[in-house]
């Protein structure tokens, strides 16, 4: 269980339940997600909005964000270290003018692809056999030549 | 090779989403809930209709009451953002903006 663990932990690939993927591969949250690490200003739906640095997005875009300023309606500021945001009450997210969008997300997706492990190709019954019968040979043309030699 | 570039250069419409894919890199018109309607070229779209607008323009429409007259003074506010992820859930409709007439 440990080595799983460590594996899910130090891999790009994208974890969360298959709904979850299927929204990271099917649906623009690629590209929300790919603003991670990123300063960035979300508008909600209740005309607050928030500055600070995404951290993490899951499958449903809730998104936590660190060194955050909320402002609410009124105006007011108020800084929090650290703030969950639903999904459902994101309105627009910021996205950083220099980023090019269709780059990031491809580069996003094959971030998340990985390599597949390589496996060794199966072998058909019929090549086993031919391999069996060709290292038969070969032991016999072996056995036939010091044979030979030991005669001569 | 010549196939390809037939198919490619032909769209096909199956789905009224495939109507968005013609808008793609045009600048659009999308009203949005909350008296909010946004202009900007659309950069990319998906199935819940999440986008990304560029150069969009914000215009809010808030209704007020003149408190003498009671009037309805309808007051719009604009402001112009770069780069703009939208959400889909907030998105009631989505026109190329010619038929707007600008």
């Amino acid at each position: 269980m440990k080595i799983i663990y460590f594996r899910v932990m130090f891999s790009n690939k994208f974890t969360g339940t298959s709904k979850e993927k299927f929204f990271y591969h099917n649906t623009l949250l690629c590209l929300v997600k790919a603003l991670e690490g990123q300063n960035v200003t979300l508008d909600l739906r209740n005309d607050s909005y928030i500055c600070g640095c995404i951290t993490s997005v899951d499958g449903y875009m809730n998104i936590s964000i660190t060194s955050a300023v909320f402002c609410d309606p009124q105006g007011h500021e108020y800084a929090f270290e650290y703030l969950f945001v639903q999904a459902r009450n994101i309105r627009y997210v910021h996205i950083p003018e220099t980023m090019p969008i269709v780059p990031t997300i491809k580069n996003e997706l094959s971030k998340s692809k990985g390599k597949a492990p390589i496996k060794p190709a199966e072998k058909s019954r019929k090549a086993k056999k031919a391999l069996q019968r060709h290292m038969q040979t070969v032991a016999l043309l072996d056995t036939a030549e010091k044979a030979q030699s030991s005669t001569s | 090779m010549a196939d390809d570039g037939e198919n490619v250069s032909v769209m096909t419409v199956k789905e009224p989403l495939d109507l968005i894919r013609l808008s793609l890199d045009e600048r659009i018109y999308v009203k949005m809930r909350n008296e909010r309607e946004l202009r900007g070229k659309l950069h990319a779209y998906d199935q819940h209709l999440n986008m990304v607008l560029g150069d969009a323009e914000e215009t809010i429409t808030t209704v007020e009451i003149d408190e003498e007259t009671y009037e309805e003074v309808y007051r719009t506010t604009k402001r112009n953002i770069p780069m703009l992820f939208v959400r889909g859930d907030g998105v009631i409709l989505v026109s190329p903006p010619v038929r707007v007439g600008l």
